[in-house]
């Protein structure tokens, strides 16, 4: 039997590289990675929690998650193929060009 | 026994494809790791004993989200800007993660699931139902990548 402690461990090292990705990089689009990644490890977390303590339903809890992440993706290619279209770069300190156009 | 080795070989893999994530040149690759990570995700459910859980991951993070992205982004060859900081996010990830540990030292949690993964059970939780499902995954996901990449070199 694997410990709790070590699926928390994983799910917290996964989680900690989103969140820390998200700070250190100015690309949008490995920002936007970044909280995928976020979002897989926060599954895990409350899939861990649900194997070990169990109290309701965790799929209603999941099916929101993958939610948030579905949407998180329409954004990013909607975004992206409109940046695209002018050509803008993918920096985010350079993003606020656009309000000129 | 081998249910820890098998999650020992998954926890460094998904730490190795999210790292590789930030390191990779092209967005295709870095698409690439995303999916990956998603993949061992799923398999981590798999030790969860969760099959059900995994296999909704698989069919909505890398059939529905990974493919979406590739075919909306990673198919597209226009952004080549590259600003991830390796240095800065393994620094400052070391410290958070370790602050992140220390609670779990005074965590005891008591398993209250029954566990399809155990020894006994390995060949029917993983080569029956599963895997049916990985190996269409893999034989799809394998189409679309090649796919993309055929594109991708006739667009060039």
């Amino acid at each position: 039997m694997i410990p709790a402690n070590y699926f928390l461990a994983v799910s917290f090292a996964i989680f900690t590289i989103g969140v820390v990705g998200i700070a250190v990089t100015r690309n949008f689009l490995i920002m936007i990675l970044s909280a995928e990644i976020s979002l897989a490890a926060a599954t895990l977390l409350a899939a861990t929690f649900f194997y070990y303590n169990t109290y309701g339903n965790i799929l209603m809890l999941l099916f929101a998650i993958w939610t948030i992440a579905a949407a998180e993706a329409i954004t990013l290619v909607a975004f992206y193929r409109y940046l695209s279209k002018f050509e803008t770069s993918m920096d985010v300190t350079k993003l606020s060009k656009l309000k000129e156009r | 026994m081998i249910d820890v080795i098998i999650f020992t070989i998954s926890a460094i893999a998904a730490l190795i494809a999210a790292a590789a994530m930030f390191m990779a040149k092209d967005i295709l690759h870095s698409a690439t790791a995303l999916a990956a990570v998603f993949l061992i995700n799923s398999m981590l459910f798999l030790l969860l004993g969760q099959p059900l859980l995994a296999v909704v991951q698989l069919f909505i993070m890398i059939g529905g989200i990974a493919t979406f992205l590739f075919v909306g982004v990673a198919s597209h060859t226009y952004s080549d800007f590259r600003a991830s900081n390796v240095q800065k996010l393994s620094i400052v990830w070391t410290v958070v993660f370790l602050m992140l540990l220390i609670p779990l030292n005074s965590v005891q949690m008591q398993q209250t699931q029954a566990n399809t993964f155990g020894f006994a059970n390995i060949a029917y939780s993983l080569t029956v139902n599963p895997a049916i499902f990985y190996l269409m995954l893999l034989t799809m996901f394998g189409i679309a990548l090649g796919a993309i990449m055929l594109l991708r070199r006739s667009s060039e």
